[in-house]
């Protein structure tokens, strides 16, 4: 782990959300607000595997953060 | 040679905008077509929407250490300034590295690490030393935009 000051907030921020990759799926589609995209396409922009993103996008959409089209 | 790089460099800048753009229509014109796959996109109507979209571009990305450290391996570099998305800030680019026999491979990889980090495409500009002298000597648009706009200096090696 990276010590970086103050009080390492990266680290919250994966800590406090439950998985980093969720955090970069977060924050993916707050920068490309108005698109939708497929699997595919979001693992290969968060740098994750397809696996991952699916479990994390099947979670966000039961609590409609997400939706489908 | 300088000349070359320059005409390389502009249009590579304003390709990657475009695609950004392009992007969310031409999949949903897909779908139209009857194609069976499932795009995902942010619901509008979703309650915490706005707070947490306050929350989640506030939250540091990638520490500036952490970049400078990388990037400082990608070759001789003598400088490195971050602005656009990495402040929350407008500016022509997201970032801007002055360095001779960069690695190209290298930096590739390292921007798409940033880039999923950052969660967006990342606008960036390369350059040896040679060409950063004859744009500045020159007052090129381009880097005198971003060293007067909004910027951060990660590395510093010569005078700017």
């Amino acid at each position: 782990m990276e010590i970086s000051l103050p009080g390492m907030p990266k680290q919250i921020f994966d800590e406090l959300f439950g998985s980093k990759a969720r955090v970069k799926i977060l924050k993916f589609f707050f920068r490309n607000e108005s698109g939708f995209f497929d699997i595919a396409t979001i693992a290969k922009r968060v740098q994750e595997r397809e696996i991952v993103v699916k479990k994390e996008l099947e979670r966000l959409l039961k609590i409609k953060f997400i939706q489908k089209q | 040679m300088v000349h070359l790089l320059y005409q390389s460099m502009t249009p590579k800048l304003k390709i990657r905008k475009n695609n950004k753009k392009k992007r969310g229509r031409k999949r949903s014109r897909k779908k139209v077509k009857g194609v069976s796959k499932v795009y995902y996109g942010l619901n509008s109507k979703f309650e915490f929407l706005n707070d947490l979209r306050k929350l989640i571009l506030a939250s540091p990305s990638a520490s500036f250490t952490k970049i400078t450290k990388k990037i400082l391996a990608l070759g001789r570099v003598k400088l490195a300034l971050v602005s656009g998305v990495f402040l929350n800030k407008e500016n022509v680019a997201d970032l801007m590295i002055v360095g001779d026999d960069i690695d190209r491979r290298k930096f590739k990889n390292f921007l798409k690490s940033l880039e999923a980090e950052m969660g967006t495409q990342i606008v960036y500009a390369i350059m040896d030393t040679e060409e950063f002298h004859y744009r500045r000597a020159m007052f090129d648009r381009f880097v005198r935009l971003m060293l007067e706009g909004p910027h951060e200096v990660l590395i510093e090696k010569i005078e700017i």
